[in-house]
């Protein structure tokens, strides 16, 4: 059963930006900041549950994120291009080390995303619909 | 038992105000 100490810093680093990116390049997608306390909140309460609900010890663990992984003055592009680049590298990291725990962290991640595309109410538009696309793309998801 | 409980609100806590103040400094750039 897989476990931080398996993973260096920077993997588990790169796990949890994977993670919290997503939500945050969902909620950035449709450039519509008018209720980023719902979807700031969304992405919380969500992540707070899978540390007691998660699926596995492991994602229990990886839900456990302090602050969202990127600096205040990453750009969006650059959230963007790190939260995709961090999904791609987390896969494929899982896939070697723990292969059971590759299709629990995309369930996380594609349900962190759900999350925030749903707090505005209304259901997913289709911005973050595409989004969302680009995520399960990173993730070798099928769609 | 308090701590199995305490920690996720203080995680929830530390990532929408990261994430707030985020959104906030993009917002502001775009402005």
């Amino acid at each position: 059963m897989a476990t931080r100490q398996d993973f260096s810093d920077e993997e588990w680093a790169a796990l949890q930006r994977g993670l919290t990116g997503s939500g945050m390049l969902v909620s950035i997608s449709d450039r519509d900041f008018t209720d980023s306390f719902g979807e700031a909140g969304a992405l919380g309460k969500y992540l707070a549950g899978q540390q007691v609900a998660g699926a596995t010890d492991f994602i229990r663990e990886v839900a456990k994120t302090r602050g969202t992984g990127f600096g205040l003055t990453s750009s969006q592009d650059e959230v963007r291009n790190q939260t995709l680049e961090s999904l791609r590298s987390s896969v494929a990291l899982l896939q070697a080390k723990a292969p059971d725990e590759v299709e629990p962290y995309r369930a996380l991640v594609i349900g962190v995303a759900d999350a925030v595309a749903n707090a505005k109410g209304g259901g997913t538009s289709e911005i973050e619909a595409a989004a969302i696309a680009q995520i399960r793309e990173a993730l070798g998801a099928s769609a | 038992m308090a701590g199995v409980y305490d920690a996720p609100a203080m995680s929830r806590l530390d990532i929408g105000r990261s994430f707030r103040a985020w959104l906030a400094s993009i917002s502001n750039k775009n402005g």
